[in-house]
């Protein structure tokens, strides 16, 4: 008997270890804590696992950083981060990474630090944290698969499309993944585990901020920025004072800055120090006190300084090569009011971009040539990334998406490359869209049935296009850019030639009314619903005015 | 047979043969980033195989279905669910059999009840299913459903690729005409990747850079392109190894010319023809 109790105990000790052990289970979640829906707040970190093709047994974490300096409090800042012996703390963790090259070593110093702490605060009798396996590697709390290709650096997406070209010197793995060796296209296709990353929110030290701090701190710009010691030294020979774009925003002018370890050993350790000497307005100490959700937008800090650096209001941007396009003129004042701050474009100095941007690239602007920093159109501080981006905004996208990319429309050059800072002063004449078409053009015209459930359409053809023009005139982008009147009516009627007066051609000409696929276009049905619908769901009007269902637009046959 | 022929240029129609990726074979592209989840799909499959029942109208405009994610089951061959891509927008994702270059089904049907055709459809003879529904355990997409509220002649059930109801009429699908928004092209397989290469290409951005079913699990007729991981609209991450090729090369081997058993046989009447010998000289002896 004794002995059936005795394994009794035992399996239900087994069962309970691997219960909580078991990544699946995960302990209740606090509210606001980290999770897999909001991992993307402030203070949740993601914790790496090495390299990403390393096999991981266990999912990674998601360490909720907030969470522990709420419960532990400022105080114990010093029990996970090294203290230098100025005060001043060092934000890395673990403190002792004595060999981080190899990963074994750092899986030992994390996992001694947190587990240590853990355990060390559950024998004094204080809440700890979890000591199992599972319940900081839990698998559906923090994690999802990507799947994803991991492209190499010198992969772009404009001049490669991955399936096609990549494969050419990279062979299909099933012929000949063997001898391919570091050939073989599969080592970009690696399996990233469970990695999500949990997005950086971004501090928002926006022009609202940094107002905030110069006044405060009186205009000490070197609290925060520093100068180059030969820059210093040139400053203290000449006997002037530094400029802004003097200033660096990170001590070595060579470094990559990386945020997380400028930032935070700068910000928060000034913070700390300031509180420390009973100041009032100290500065936030928790994750949330700089990481908001709620970044200012550009117009709320309408009448908010922007940093006076001396800039030029208007700039004509030249290039040195004379066989390149005419000069670009650029409103530095006009984007200064529509941006949160400098580094949206100056992303690291405060200096003009040519240089660091060489036009043929090297080390110091990352091997990044002029052309591309200001061309390239999957980052969003190059002039062309950003003008991208505004597109995807719904009054945009409606049309835009259904535009070539800005790069391949035939006027995109000359439109930025005018030569003249007149071009600046351009003053738009309002067009009335009845004056763009062709004499006879009905207000409104009927799409006959091409099915059998649903009757015509009755498309009001003038009204479209006068709540286009509308749309064109209030923004002061597509002010600039939508040169002409006949820009409103190029998205529908895509790839024809487009005169003022001038018929164009019917959407029946390419597209086939029975053919589904011809040549690759969509038939006539599938064309009208495509751009139709395509256009209502980007710019998400009313169901009156841009409708989403089948009624919408057509009855039902017999209703 | 003849019209298939004629619709799809070089596609033949034979009985069964081993198809190979890059096969002139029949296919569909789906660009999930257009389908805008009305239904009509589902609706036009409903009405084109007169064996499913009867579904009202108004069920396939309701919009409440989307509340929760749905499979295939023995009275719908297709379903279109709705997910949501990183932009908030709402992204929906049409599912039915993707008609796999190999099969893992056919592999692991017993009876040759499931065939895949040189056409690419992979079909399915009630006469010859036995129920076991292993075809069930093998689909890498959980496609085939089984009819479990039949009593008496339950079935394997799952999209036929139209096969006898309209390709043999030289009719494309019935959801690929009903779709209004054109989301899926219909055609052949290679053209399709070329035109699905062709429009990530010149989308920059608007695709997830690949292909879904180009060669997964060895490749399948139905592929896709969405604007977001394949993984979050609920197509499984598999490898691009065919998955009968895991299985068969062991069973194949086993039996190859039957000699495997032949040879355990002989071993066995060896070992008893041995022993009897033997007992038969000890009983001598004795």
């Amino acid at each position: 008997m004794r002995k059936l109790v005795a394994a009794l105990i035992i399996v239900a000790g087994a069962c309970a270890v691997l219960y909580a052990a078991d990544p699946g289970r995960a302990a209740p979640d606090m509210p606001g804590a980290c999770s897999a829906d909001n991992r993307t707040q402030a203070g949740c970190i993601l914790l790496s696992l090495g390299p990403a093709e390393y096999d991981h047994s266990r999912p990674q974490i998601v360490f909720d950083h907030e969470r522990h300096v709420r419960e532990l409090g400022e105080r114990a800042c010093a029990d996970c981060h090294a203290k230098k012996t100025d005060g001043t703390l060092v934000f890395e963790f673990p403190k002792n990474t004595a060999d981080t090259a190899a990963p074994d070593s750092l899986t030992k110093a994390w996992h001694d630090s947190c587990i240590g702490c853990h355990a060390e605060r559950s024998n004094w009798g204080q809440d700890a944290g979890p000591v199992t396996c599972g319940e900081c590697h839990a698998r559906d709390r923090h994690s999802a698969f990507v799947y994803a290709p991991v492209l190499p650096s010198y992969y772009d997406p404009l001049r490669d499309t991955y399936h096609g070209e990549c494969r050419n010197c990279h062979k299909k793995p099933a012929l000949t993944a063997e001898n391919a060796g570091e050939l073989d296209w599969k080592k970009f296709y690696v399996h990233k585990g469970e990695v999500t990353e949990p997005q950086q929110l971004p501090s928002g030290f926006d022009y609202h901020r940094h107002d905030l701090h110069s006044r405060t701190l009186k205009d000490d710009c070197g609290l925060c920025h520093y100068l180059s010691p030969e820059k210093r030294r040139a400053l203290d020979h000449a006997e002037k004072k530094p400029q802004c774009s003097d200033w660096l925003l990170e001590p070595d002018p060579q470094g990559i800055w990386r945020e997380e370890d400028y930032a935070h050993s700068r910000c928060v350790n000034c913070h700390f120090t300031r509180k420390a000497a009973g100041e009032e307005k100290a500065g936030p100490l928790l994750c949330s006190g700089c990481h908001t959700h709620d970044a200012r937008t550009p117009e709320q800090m309408k009448d908010v300084a922007r940093s006076d650096c001396e800039q030029k209001e208007k700039i004509l941007i030249t290039s040195d090569n004379a066989t390149a396009l005419a000069a670009v003129p650029f409103d530095h004042a006009a984007h200064q009011l529509r941006t949160t701050s400098c580094q949206e474009c100056h992303h690291k100095n405060m200096q003009a971009c040519r240089e660091c941007h060489t036009p043929t690239g090297d080390e110091k602007g990352e091997f990044v040539t002029l052309a591309q920093a200001y061309h390239r159109e999957q980052v969003n501080r190059s002039c062309v990334g950003c003008h991208a981006e505004q597109k995807q905004k719904g009054e945009c996208a409606g049309c835009h998406q259904q535009l070539p990319s800005t790069l391949e429309s035939k006027s995109a050059c000359t439109a930025c490359h005018s030569g003249s800072l007149e071009a600046l002063q351009r003053k738009r004449a309002t067009v009335p869209p009845e004056s763009l078409m062709p004499p006879g053009t009905k207000d409104s015209l009927h799409i006959g049935k091409l099915g059998q459930d649903y009757e015509k359409v009755d498309f009001k053809h003038l009204q479209i296009a006068k709540a286009l023009a509308a749309a064109s005139e209030k923004s002061l982008l597509a002010g600039h850019f939508h040169t002409d009147g006949m820009a409103m009516c190029a998205a529908c009627h895509h790839y024809s030639p487009l005169e003022k007066g001038k018929p164009v051609p019917a959407c029946r000409t390419c597209h086939d009314k029975k053919d589904i696929l011809a040549a690759g276009r969509p038939d006539l049905l599938g064309a009208y619903h495509q751009q139709c619908l395509g256009c209502h769901q980007k710019m998400g009007g009313t169901e009156e005015k841009m409708p989403q269902t089948c009624e919408g637009c057509h009855a039902r046959t017999g209703t | 047979m003849q019209r298939i022929g004629s619709l799809a240029g070089a596609a033949v129609l034979s009985p069964v043969t081993p198809a190979r990726a890059g096969s002139p074979a029949l296919a569909v592209l789906v660009d999930t980033t257009l389908c805008v989840g009305c239904r009509a799909c589902e609706q036009a499959c409903n009405e084109v195989n007169p064996d499913l029942p009867l579904v009202p109208d108004t069920f396939f405009r309701d919009a409440s279905v989307f509340d929760r994610r749905r499979r295939m089951d023995a009275d719908a061959f297709t379903v279109v669910n709705r997910y949501q891509n990183p932009a908030g927008d709402p992204a929906y994702v049409k599912f039915q059999c993707m008609h796999c270059l190999q099969p893992a089904c056919v592999s692991a049907c017993l009876v040759g009840a499931l065939t895949r055709d040189a056409c690419g459809a992979v079909i399915y003879d009630e006469s010859k299913c036995i129920g076991c529904r292993y075809c069930m355990a093998a689909c890498p997409f959980q496609v085939p459903a089984y009819e479990y509220a039949s009593v008496l002649t339950p079935r394997v059930r799952k999209c036929t690729f139209c096969f006898n109801t309209r390709l043999a009429d030289g009719k494309i699908p019935a959801c690929v005409e009903a779709c209004p928004m054109r989301v899926m092209s219909f055609g052949l397989r290679d053209e399709l990747i070329a035109l699905g290469r062709e429009r990530i290409r010149n989308n920059p951005g608007r695709y997830e850079q690949h292909i879904y079913g180009e060669h997964e699990a060895g490749g399948t007729a139905w592929m896709y392109l969405a604007s977001m991981p394949f993984e979050q609209l609920d197509l499984p991450r598999l490898g691009y190894h065919p998955l009968p090729g895991y299985t068969e090369p062991i069973q194949h081997a086993l039996f190859k010319w039957f000699l495997p058993p032949l040879g355990l046989f002989a071993a066995l009447a060896g070992i008893m023809w041995f022993n009897k010998r033997k007992a038969k000289q000890s009983g001598e002896d004795a």
